[in-house]
């Protein structure tokens, strides 16, 4: 398991590097001189775009500018802001926590919707009740999350006047932007655990179960669940890097701090080494979720514990 | 013919509904000039009268036609949407047939390249194009057409992966094929029915995506009509008028849930008796016109209808 682990490792470092090479590029991407990209907005003298080419080294050949961005990257410079003269990894750091607590209460409201929707829906295929699972399913995955966004201003902060619509002070000030955020994710739960639950009641062993004498309560919680469950935490792992991404949309509309709101700012300012570094800092993320993900469910699944003995 | 059986079977699925639906979207969208009662640009009214009368949908923030301004603005979103799906399936399909057939050094270099870009979340990706090409509805367009390449080039190149191992493409080797002609004549035509699932749901996706990016701000200028930048211009009038932001809204909703279902029956009413079985109720199995879906998700999903 350990091989496999130490395996797994060395497969991300090309994907890292790779991601690394692509957000450097960025600034020579866009057309024009990068001094003059770097310094746009405050109409440099030419003396101050020489300065700072010769200060970031951009005189230098592409490869070698490309190992000292990395070295930088990897001390944890991600360079500076020239729209706002900050360190771009200080301003991360003092966002990300807002941010990480939208993702995770997003992802709390989709487990605690999606989850019991999938079981009723899963338990009795074709009752009603799996009708009526299905509808939300299909809302969930149709409903465009930003409109949702609005929609739950409009009813629970405008005209009911329950939660706040702006800002990020109070703790109630999470909960529209987390069900929104949310969602979608709730739906795509849902459809995934009901499919599993119900390929998983054709299967003989819980035929055995029945068979036995087990309540229906046994055979759910401790046969059928417990492998249904699995994929649900995959799909966890590789929605996070989407639902990060679907945070940028969410902060702006509702006004809140995070990194999303701060990368919107960035890329209207044209502060490329702000867009750079929160591009880097959620693609590692999401990198080393999925990594943490594929663990975790070696860890939940014997079976594949095995294959990783073998392979 | 089986094309010819396919379509029969899908005229009986609700697939074939949703179908008819983004077909009429398109239709609504194309025929927008000559339906629209209004400019949608033209300040025709007093601003935000309620839904009914003259305006059926209402006039928005400004005094401006809404269902004028839906109907105009679901020309460009659904254009680019479909410009973007053409980009990425265009440049997606040939690297996934090359990458799965060739195998060499080129298929591996094709596959590390996928999964770099796919370690960014879809819609980040969308706009780190959109960082490097300039804010703009083409450089929108373009971003999200290149951000969905890698889940093309994963579906095809898995697809013919699986393909490749089969009787008729050990036959045609056999009578001395050329590579170029066993790809191009035997297996894509076999694969085509998962092209066209994913197609349709990147479709979705693109449409979601758009309106995200134009509702940023990063995409039409005002006061160009469009669903997504409707949606931001009017979300802040929202106590004095709920429809001017709703009904643009409720538009993106339908197209994305058409695009899902078109997709969902095409691959019932092609594909075998399995999948049928798995699908029935449950929603859409090609999830892609969701927000939070992005490439990679989608390729899980896609791997899911193949298996």
């Amino acid at each position: 398991m350990l091989i496999f682990i130490a395996r797994r490792l060395l497969q991300a470092i090309p994907v890292l590097l790779g991601v690394s090479i692509l957000v450097f590029l960025v600034l020579y991407l866009i057309p024009g001189d990068p001094a003059q990209i770097l310094l746009f907005g405050s109409s440099p003298t030419p003396h101050q775009v020489e300065q700072l080419r010769q200060q970031l080294g951009l005189d230098q050949p592409l490869p070698k500018q490309f190992v000292d961005f990395l070295g930088r990257v990897i001390h944890g410079d991600l360079g500076q802001s020239y729209v706002t003269g900050q360190s771009v990894a200080s301003e991360i750091w003092s966002n990300v926590g807002a941010t990480f607590a939208l993702t995770f209460a997003a992802m709390g409201v989709g487990v605690l919707i999606g989850v019991p929707v999938g079981i009723v829906s899963g338990v009795r295929p074709g009752s009603w009740l799996d009708r009526v699972g299905t509808a939300f399913v299909v809302l969930g995955t149709a409903v465009p999350f930003f409109w949702l966004a609005i929609v739950l201003i409009l009813i629970f902060a405008v005209n009911l006047g329950w939660f706040p619509s702006l800002g990020t002070g109070s703790p109630q000030a999470i909960v529209l932007p987390a069900v929104a955020l949310g969602w979608n994710l709730a739906a795509i739960i849902a459809r995934l655990l009901r499919n599993s639950l119900v390929d998983i009641y054709l299967q003989p062993y819980i035929r055995v179960a029945r068979a036995k004498g087990l309540s229906a309560r046994a055979i759910l919680v401790r046969h059928a669940l417990k492998n249904a469950l699995i994929p649900v935490v995959t799909i966890l792992g590789l929605q996070f890097g989407n639902l990060l991404a679907g945070a940028v949309v969410i902060e702006v509309i509702f006004g809140r701090n995070g990194i999303g709101s701060y990368l919107v700012q960035a890329i209207t300012a044209k502060d490329i080494p702000a867009v750079q570094g929160v591009v880097l800092f959620i693609a590692v993320l999401y990198i080393i979720v999925n990594l943490l993900v594929e663990l975790v469910y070696g860890f939940l699944d014997p079976r594949i514990r095995r294959g990783w003995a073998t392979s | 013919m089986a094309v010819l059986r396919s379509i029969g079977r899908f005229l009986r699925r609700p697939g074939a509904i949703a179908g008819l639906v983004l077909l009429a979207l398109i239709l609504v969208s194309v025929l927008g000039p000559v339906i629209a009662p209004d400019d949608p640009e033209a300040l025709v009214a007093t601003k935000l009268q309620s839904p009914g009368g003259a305006h059926l949908l209402g006039t928005d923030q400004l005094g401006r036609d809404v269902l004028s301004r839906v109907l105009y603005g679901g020309r460009h979103t659904l254009l680019s949407a479909a410009i973007a799906v053409l980009i990425a399936a265009g440049v997606g399909v040939p690297l996934g047939l090359v990458a799965g057939y060739i195998r060499a050094w080129p298929a591996a270099l094709i596959m590390r390249l996928m999964d770099v870009l796919l370690a960014f979340p879809g819609l980040l990706l969308a706009l780190v194009i959109v960082t490097i090409a300039g804010q703009g509805s083409t450089s929108v367009t373009v971003a999200i057409g290149i951000a969905f390449i890698p889940v093309f080039v994963r579906l095809v190149y898995g697809a013919v992966l699986s393909a490749r191992g089969n009787d008729y493409v050990l036959a045609a080797r056999l009578i001395a094929c050329s590579p170029a002609r066993i790809v191009l004549r035997h297996i894509l035509p076999n694969i085509s029915g998962q092209i066209i699932v994913v197609v349709s749901s990147a479709f979705g996706w693109a449409i979601l995506t758009g309106t995200i990016l134009n509702f940023l701000g990063f995409g039409v200028q005002p006061p160009t009509p469009e669903w997504g930048a409707d949606l931001a211009q009017s979300k802040d009038w929202l106590a004095q008028g709920w429809w001017a932001s709703t009904f643009p809204g409720v538009a993106i909703a339908i197209a994305i849930l058409a695009a899902n279902y078109f997709g969902d029956g095409w691959a019932a009413a092609s594909g075998g008796r399995r999948r049928r079985r798995r699908r029935g109720a449950g929603g859409p199995t090609v999830v892609a016109g969701t927000p939070l879906v992005g490439p990679a998700a989608v390729t899980a999903t896609a791997e899911e209808v193949m298996r």
